[in-house]
């Protein structure tokens, strides 16, 4: 079923929040000043966070993977604390809730395109990289795409619950 | 779609180059890629976090600590029923059992636990255990074709122990001691559960070849079932042809890993042929897995009273009579006591 992504970016709007945070957050980590942050927003692109090109490239990559770490692991954090109680049968209207926090929080995991432009012109681009920072640079963008990709089958919600449901299922396994 | 963005600047056509962009009052910072003053800089490294998203974040902070308080004894829960999983995939049904036992403490509804639940119990053949978790589930659906095809093969299995005709049934009951009545009785019927109660009661007259030749015939139907297999093991055993009586047992053994009758059995059996050491090393992992299992509590009393522990011996009795006085079913201490007090010579 084709669901335009606005209406999935509403849907799911506490996840657009979390992931400008963390670009928020790794900018002040790498002492990056920022000049506007817009957490949320009825029109493309939902949120964004303008802020001073980093001086290395690792803080240039980890500003735009931020997201991806900071987003996978609330989703994981959120979604342990309910997705048992959906294994006994026995969810409440708080486990609902923080089920839809944890996916929403983990489809908004993948960096976006525009995250994966700017890493492209910071370091692919730039005459000033090397060329070890490009080789490593290049698949992640190339990864990045491919997630917007997924997104149209979903791939992004799926990512969400199978790191807010499945992931502690696994967990336990592994403990037994 | 979200977006970080580095910016390249704010160029307007006022500005003072010289100057912070940010504030046009102080010189920048050189050595960055927008010109900055030291204070600008500062600030907006630590652009602020607006409070409502401080709240939004403190409001799931609430809520995930609720509900991991919670989740402590679900975790704890779906440990027991992730070791009683591993435990029926490697035919562990007595630990599957006792795991299952612990999930069901705290979940006594659960659709997946009370299914774990049916078919452990049905491979120990608890009667009672089984019919408790298909009361909790009877009325409830799912959507677990795995778990009910398993379920269904273990309803297969533990009903297989139930004579379907009755009346038969009760006419084989009615000639137990009588060895004409009941080998008249053999042809009457097809049902395996059956003619192995006629094979049983033959068993008790000690006419072991007859009750070979019956429970070949059952076997022939199902090689596995179990009530017929146990029996030819007690044969083997009774006619000294031990190590097929042993290998009866590991037929048992394969349909359930931690079959403690089947457990118990060995170390009767070693014990017939005065391998003691190993009879004590069978009636110890039987006593270990259900300590107050007839069966096992039984074999241990041999082993005490072949080691010379009379008083042991006893006490193990005095238990198993003790759980008689419950059941109503005395066969264990009858034979028992035979032994332990000398009147039957067991090797």
């Amino acid at each position: 079923m084709f669901i335009p992504g606005i209406f999935i970016s509403i849907a799911t709007f506490p996840g657009v929040i979390v992931h400008e945070l963390a670009h928020q957050l790794f900018c002040r980590l790498f002492k990056v000043p920022v000049f506007e942050v817009c957490y949320f927003r009825v029109e493309n692109p939902v949120g964004y966070v303008l802020h001073e090109p980093a001086p290395k490239v690792y803080q240039t990559v980890f500003i735009s993977v931020g997201p991806f770490i900071i987003n996978t692991l609330l989703c994981f954090i959120i979604g342990f604390s309910a997705s048992l109680q959906f294994k006994f049968d026995s969810a409440n209207i708080l486990d609902y809730l923080l089920m839809y926090l944890a996916i929403s929080i983990g489809a908004h995991a993948f960096p976006s395109t525009g995250d994966a432009s700017t890493l492209w012109n910071a370091v692919v681009k730039s005459e000033t990289s090397s060329w070890l920072s490009k080789a490593v640079v290049t698949p992640i963008v190339g990864f990045i795409y491919a997630g917007a990709l997924g997104s149209f089958f979903w791939l992004d919600i799926i990512y969400g619950g199978a790191v807010a449901l499945g992931l502690p299922y696994l967990i336990i396994k592994f403990l037994v | 779609m979200q977006e970080n963005q580095s910016t390249g600047g704010a160029p307007e056509s006022q500005f003072n180059e010289s100057l912070c962009v940010n504030c046009q009052l102080n010189v920048y910072q050189p050595g960055h890629a927008i010109n900055l003053c030291s204070d600008c800089r500062q600030s907006l490294i630590k652009f602020p976090v607006p409070r409502w998203i401080k709240f939004f974040a403190i409001g799931i902070i609430a809520v995930m600590v609720i509900s991991l308080i919670r989740t402590k004894r679900y975790i704890s829960a779906a440990i027991h029923l992730g070791k009683a999983e591993n435990a029926i995939d490697q035919k562990h049904f007595v630990t599957a059992q006792q795991e299952l036992a612990l999930v069901l403490n705290k979940f006594p509804d659960d659709m997946a636990a009370n299914g774990y639940m049916m078919i452990a119990s049905a491979y120990n053949l608890d009667f009672e255990s089984y019919g408790a978790a298909y009361s909790r589930i009877a009325d409830k659906k799912t959507d677990d074709e795995s778990l009910l095809s398993r379920v269904d093969a273990a309803s297969a299995y533990i009903d297989q122990n139930f004579p379907k005709d009755t009346l038969m049934y009760k006419r084989i009951i009615a000639a137990a001691n009588n060895k004409e009545k009941l080998l008249a009785l053999t042809d009457s019927t097809q049902e395996i559960a059956l003619k192995t109660h006629i094979a049983n009661f033959l068993y008790e007259l000690k006419d072991y070849e007859r009750v070979e030749s019956i429970i070949n015939k059952v076997l022939a139907v199902d090689s596995n079932f179990y009530q017929a297999v146990s029996l030819m093991s007690a044969v083997k055993r009774n006619t000294a042809k031990y190590d097929d009586a042993l290998a009866y047992c590991d037929r048992l053994l394969s349909l359930n890993a931690e079959d403690v009758y089947a457990l118990s059995q060995k170390a009767r059996i070693e014990l017939k042929r005065k391998h003691d050491k190993d009879a004590a090393i069978y009636a110890a992992k039987a006593m270990e897995l259900s300590p107050d299992n007839n069966s096992a509590i039984e074999a241990k009393a041999m082993v005490e009273h072949f080691a010379g522990k009379k008083k042991e011996s006893l006490a193990s009795l005095a238990k198993i009579k003790a759980h008689e006085a419950e059941s109503g079913d005395s066969t264990i201490s009858k034979r028992l006591t035979l032994i332990i007090n000398g009147s039957e010579i067991y090797r």
